[in-house]
């Protein structure tokens, strides 16, 4: 969100110019001010955090293993926790590096429903009994399924297999979970220079649009890029988070609990705050020029002010829903504040993907998850 | 706002109108020809298995199980053509969950491995309805005394977990092949014929249940079909009336949107990458029968088959007329030139996997294909993904160029 002192400012630093008209002198060109300032407060932060707060994991996790004890135990779990709020800052840009070579499957194999996690874990943890034959490329060289948060999860917060004493008997169980933080650090450090201009530059790919760019050959795509993700986002809320583990989808009503993001941490309403957050902030770009600003410069002032609030909305009803979801969705009492949050994601949904496309004159792509 | 958005809507369907006088409204009729055409010979081919079931329930043998087997695998060869008409039809995608689900927790349905892993949390999943004529529930039973197609449907997703499939093709999979207990290694499911014998020579107990179950489950399957025939049929208060009276426009979208969701979410997202990337063979689509390799073949062809207009019934007769195809190349040659051409591509990756699968000497099977380490599967799998992506891409430029959003279904 940007007032129009901000955005004078913001024409100053571009071209030293100074504004006579917000429509007409003020260059760039809106378009590409949109995909400069999202990049800088949303796009660049959310891969700069993610990182951060892998490899801080990855410490957690190294000094637990040194001497494992309770209080490294509980360290390691609160450095998984902001990682995987970081993670749903991330999870929600789905475009560019992390859609690349399955990235993000390496960091969340959800939802799991035979329980592979386990499944896969244990059987890598005893095939490598003779601790020997572990080395740095096992998790690498491994299925997604054990490469990730999700594998990390199970290893912090599993009723079983997160006993502390099984670590303190079983230092193998501690370097899988050194190991795979590890991958996490090298993974979201790759992925974060990919976007830095002296690395990968997918931020010069992403703001600067044009005929030589061969991912986004002009403005429109690379907006389109923001809008998809804005939809995929909310899509992912209400139907993966919210309809199929609440049981709003079946018609007999019947939650799934273990369809839950993060059931075995009890954090899935966490990390639905955390997605929705990231989602306001890739729509409006903070206090710079975002697609609220856009949507007003384009006499759709109403639709933009709709989609402010229902942001607001949402947030506020996620944050009603008190406990853990995994709680929540067996308990009656809970049900009302659960629909309450369903109903306006429903909303939100509606908003990004029928009337935020057509007031810019956007075609949706086919994505990832138009399967069931 | 909504005036500026209303005038320039109009701006755009006018120009476009104005440039393509094609034959839209053609097409979708034809369309609704090409979709009958397909149901009906998944009819057809399900009422010949429904007869070797039979024949195999009269006189279980070696002979008897394998032509039962055959037919099944027949019968996917149209079924699988047909969902290309399945995500833009809500017809088709509200009523296919009871015949096409997976993977399922085969332990609700019959006897299984100690190996067998089932979902999370599914009060049901060990049920087996074959060994239990009551089935005790949260607090109730459940009388299974008899097993006909209406129990089945009962059944089905019974505690709202999609892994409870009582019904479907799958479900008779399982029960012509049993759990392909090989992991990554070659070989598919391996149920003795003996499993359906009457008397002393059954094998593994509830023989006679065993076979009341295949008998419903087929029952049910061919008047599952049946009813989709009739919703395509010329004649009729059916679904092909009321897609008929829809706005051209957004016919065509659905049409757009049932191929781009099948090519890229379906089957590259949810039938190849999941058991690829998680190298997970429970992930696998035919699972038991080791059949995938035929499913996604036939899959690629029927949206090639929607694109072009045309379908090549099971009696070797083709059925042509016209095509999305002909629209687009009349709209933006281009267009048509690169979804043909992408649509080749996928299907010549599609063919190569089936030849890797039929191998004469050394087939490589889906779930052999999608094992850790293995990077002939690896690449080919993924060459097969990116042809799909590659496809979807191709397929919203050329409904673009009809001036279609596919997402206005």
């Amino acid at each position: 969100m940007s007032t129009p002192a901000t955005l004078i400012q913001h024409c100053r630093k571009w071209l030293l110019l100074p504004c006579f008209s917000l429509l007409a002198a003020c260059t760039p060109p809106p378009e590409q001010q949109l995909l400069e300032d999202t990049a800088q407060t949303s796009l660049l932060p959310a891969h700069r955090d993610f990182a951060l707060a892998a490899k801080q994991l990855s410490q957690a996790t190294q000094a637990f293993c040194k001497s494992p004890d309770d209080a490294g135990l509980q360290a390691a779990r609160e450095h998984w926790r902001h990682s995987a709020v970081a993670w749903s800052g991330l999870q929600v840009k789905s475009f560019g590096p992390l859609m690349e070579d399955n990235l993000s499957w390496q960091i969340q194999f959800w939802p799991d429903r035979k329980n592979l996690v386990a499944r896969k874990l244990e059987g890598l943890i005893t095939e490598h009994a003779d601790a020997a034959s572990f080395t740095a490329n096992t998790i690498a060289d491994a299925s997604v399924v054990v490469q990730g948060l999700s594998a990390l999860e199970y290893l912090l917060f599993d009723e079983k297999a997160a006993q502390l004493n099984r670590y303190q008997t079983t230092p193998l169980r501690c370097q899988v979970l050194s190991a795979i933080a590890e991958h996490q650090k090298t993974l979201s450090k790759t992925l974060h220079e990919a976007w830095l201009p002296d690395h990968g530059n997918y931020l010069g790919t992403f703001a600067q649009p044009g005929p030589k760019n061969p991912v986004y050959p002009d403005r429109q795509q690379a907006i389109a890029a923001l809008l998809e993700s804005l939809v995929a986002g909310a899509e992912l809320i209400k139907r993966d988070k919210l309809e199929r583990p609440l049981g709003f989808a079946n018609s007999r009503g019947l939650s799934q609990v273990y369809l839950l993001e993060w059931w075995r941490s009890r954090f899935s309403r966490e990390a639905i705050i955390g997605n929705l957050n990231a989602l306001q902030r890739l729509y409006l770009a903070d206090e710079l020029y975002g697609i609220d600003d856009y949507l007003r410069q384009h006499q759709h002032s109403e639709l933009a002010e709709q989609i402010t609030s229902t942001f607001e909305k949402t947030i506020v009803a996620a944050q009603a829903v008190e406990g853990d979801l995994f709680s929540a969705a067996t308990d009656p009492a809970q049900k009302p504040q659960l629909l309450a949050l369903y109903t306006e994601v429903q909303q939100l949904l509606d908003l990004l993907k029928n009337a935020l496309p057509d007031a810019l004159g956007i075609t949706l792509s086919f994505n990832g998850a138009d399967g069931d | 706002m909504t005036k500026y958005v209303l005038t320039l809507l109009l701006l755009c369907q006018f120009g476009v109108a104005q440039a393509a006088p094609d034959n839209r409204r053609a097409i979708v009729t034809h369309y609704t020809n090409l979709a009958h055409a397909v149901f009906e010979d998944a009819e057809t081919t399900a009422q010949t298995l429904q007869s070797r079931v039979e024949a195999l329930l009269a006189e279980p043998s070696e002979k008897t199980l394998v032509a039962a087997r055959q037919a099944w695998i027949a019968a996917r060869i149209p079924y699988q053509q047909s969902e290309a008409f399945r995500f833009g039809n809500p017809v088709v995608d509200d009523w296919e969950g009871q015949l096409n689900s997976w993977p399922l927790d085969e332990g609700l349905i019959d006897y299984v491995d100690q190996s067998y892993a089932a979902s999370l949390g599914n009060i049901a999943a060990d049920m087996n309805i074959i060994a239990n004529p009551n089935i005790a529930l949260g607090g109730s039973t459940i009388d299974a005394t008899t097993i006909t197609p209406a129990l089945l449907q009962d059944l089905h997703e019974l505690a709202g977990n999609a892994a409870n499939v009582t019904s479907g093709y799958h479900a008779i999979e399982f029960l012509l092949w049993g759990q392909d207990l090989n992991g990554h290694q070659a070989g598919a499911g391996e149920r003795p014929y003996t499993d359906f014998s009457k008397g002393e020579a059954c094998t593994n107990g509830h023989c006679e249940r065993r076979a009341q179950y295949l008998l419903a489950a087929t029952q049910l399957l061919v008047s599952d079909l049946a009813y989709m025939t009739r919703q395509w049929a010329a004649e009729g208060d059916n679904y092909r009336r009321e897609l008929l009276a829809l706005p051209t426009e957004q016919a065509l979208a659905r049409i757009f949107y049932g191929i781009g969701s099948l090519s890229l979410g379906e089957l590259g997202g949810e039938r190849i990458k999941v058991a690829l990337e998680a190298n997970s063979t429970e992930d696998e689509h035919d699972c038991f029968s080791d059949n995938t390799h035929w499913s996604h073949y036939y899959n690629g062809l029927g949206i090639s088959n929607v694109y072009k207009g045309e379908y090549q019934r099971i009696d070797g007769s083709w059925v042509r007329g016209p095509s999305l195809s002909q629209a687009v190349a009349a709209s933006s040659a281009q267009a048509d030139r690169a979804l043909t051409a992408a649509l080749s591509t996928t299907m010549a990756r599609l063919q190569l996997l089936t030849q890797v699968a039929e191998h004469p000497e050394r087939p490589q099977k889906f779930d052999m294909l999608i094992a850790p380490g293995n990077a002939q599967g690896r690449n080919l799998l993924g060459s097969i993904l990116q042809a799909l992506t590659n496809q979807t891409r191709a397929i919203e430029d050329a409904a673009a160029s009809l001036g279609i959003n596919p997402n206005a279904i």
